[in-house]
């Protein structure tokens, strides 16, 4: 089934370089994600705190995109596809 | 000492199998342990893992593991065919010196020997079966080590850790991007001898790939005491082990010509006196002398194998890339590799020019309109300069080979 959630997207712009939340407890992170919604920036499903899909399931914000250098695809959480 | 009955075996062993795959999972090594036939694998690392033992010893042993019917044996040399079938498979694992005979068993339930006419024992013919066939290579060695060779790398059981190493073939993608001058067919040979005999065998080595006709003519070499030789040819499997012998027995460099011969054999290296400035000692001589002279010399690019086995190439003073063996749960390496498709985005490649050295260099990058947050700082990986980036995130691949004009 094709993912509905990016028809509501309007652009944002990250709110940091970093996973704030793994700089705040000192973890380290792999790679990191951006939320489409609000510009949340966290860490992804391989790092140790996965912060980015912690935030879609607080916030209800599905869609993150890759913020690694060279990336440029998203993800949805709720239809668990690349869009 | 009372005997365990069969059933109880049965049953520790499919724990254990339970157990294996608990804790590659843990460790993140990279094997297909979701595909449906993953049982007949890790059922195959794990009898490679406790053999029994005859009379105080531990026997080597083999298999393929084909994930379809059958494997691929129409690339091989020689042909093959299936003997035993129909044997019981503990018969048949005791047929197995994983050397020239393996079991093999299949997705439809075939279990059988194979059998051929010479040793496929060591890392670099594992990884060419593997290659061939499509089937997933399990191995336990003299040495006691259980290795699996598979289209990703190569995984290796220490009895203390699991350890990964990526195909060879993996890290030409990486080097064309920066030099396009290269035949790919040459890079793919050079990488295979290098990552797969040469570091495997833990042979030290230096080898400079020409991108100009006479690699003697490449301006900072010391031909001295150089040797000439009938050439051979990193695009030929069998004259590997001939290489792999005198690289063994030679210090300096060997000049491969861009059509993949090699027919001098050590060749010094030389340096300007701006490349040491420029160009600090890294990891040793071989590597530091490498490293200045592919600053010095665009047209060439120069693969060092280190004795203690990883691959590195330089190309104009920098690595283009590093290929070598890393514990699984140290690198992460299965969870690094599955982090997103891998899709490059054109869009997001740029070239900055670093003010210090001069070199052009490859950049990926992430923009955003109405970023803030000011340019991002990379460091040269030639010269270690700060270098502003003009994005919200960037890496500096390496650097964009040019050659000087004729």
């Amino acid at each position: 089934m094709a993912c509905t959630h990016l028809d509501d997207l309007r652009p944002v712009v990250p709110d940091s370089r970093r996973c704030e939340a793994c700089v705040a407890i000192g973890a380290d992170w792999v790679q990191l994600r951006m939320c489409l919604t609000c510009g949340r920036v966290g860490c992804c499903d391989a790092s140790p705190n996965r912060h980015a899909s912690r935030h879609a399931s607080e916030s209800g914000h599905p869609l993150v995109r890759s913020v690694e250098p060279g990336d440029s695809w998203r993800w949805c959480y709720l239809d668990e596809e690349y869009v | 000492m009372t005997a365990i009955e069969p059933s109880g075996v049965e049953r520790i062993r499919v724990r254990r199998v339970a157990r294996l795959r608990e804790q590659l999972l843990d460790e993140g090594v990279p094997l297909p342990l979701d595909a449906p036939q993953s049982q007949v694998l890790l059922e195959e690392l794990d009898y490679a893992s406790h053999p029994p033992v005859h009379e105080d010893r531990a026997p080597r042993y083999g298999s393929l593991v084909s994930f379809g019917a059958r494997p691929h044996w129409s690339a091989l040399s020689v042909p093959t065919r299936l003997e035993s079938a129909g044997t019981d498979l503990d018969v048949l694992r005791k047929l197995a010196d994983g050397r020239a005979s393996f079991v093999v068993r299949t997705a439809d339930g075939t279990e059988a020997l194979v059998c051929f006419d010479r040793s496929l024992e060591y890392e670099a013919s594992a990884v060419r079966l593997c290659s061939e066939t499509g089937a997933f290579v399990v191995q336990r060695t003299r040495d006691g080590l259980v290795r699996a060779c598979g289209p990703d790398g190569v995984i290796t059981w220490d009895t203390v850790q699991w350890s990964f190493k990526p195909l060879a073939e993996h890290h030409a993608a990486p080097i064309l991007r920066l030099a396009s001058q290269i035949d790919p067919e040459v890079l793919s040979g050079l990488l295979e001898l290098s990552v797969h005999w040469l570091g495997a065998g833990r042979v030290g080595a230096t080898l400079v790939l020409s991108l100009i006709d006479d690699p003697r003519a490449l301006a900072h070499l010391e031909l001295a005491s150089a040797i000439e030789i009938s050439p051979l040819h990193v695009t030929r499997h069998e004259h590997f082990p001939a290489l792999l012998s005198v690289l063994g027995q030679m210090d300096r460099a060997a000049l491969v010509a861009p059509d993949g011969s090699i027919s001098t054999l050590g060749a010094g290296l030389e340096w300007s006196e701006r490349a040491s400035v420029l160009i600090r000692p890294t990891k040793g001589t071989r590597h530091t002398s490498a490293r200045r002279f592919s600053f010095d010399e665009p047209s060439a690019v120069v693969i060092v194998v280190s004795e203690d086995g990883p691959t590195t190439v330089y190309s104009d003073g920098a690595a283009a890339t590093v290929v070598r063996t890393d514990a699984c749960r140290v690198a992460g390496a299965g969870a690094a590799a599955f982090t997103g498709p891998g899709i490059p985005d054109p869009a997001g490649e740029a070239e900055v020019v670093c003010p210090v050295c001069a070199k052009r260099l490859l950049v990926d990058e992430v923009r955003f309109d109405g970023w803030a947050g000011g340019p991002d700082e990379q460091r040269c990986p030639v010269c270690d300069t700060v270098v502003l980036i003009d994005a919200y995130r960037a890496a500096i691949r390496g650097v964009r080979k040019v050659l000087p004009e004729a």
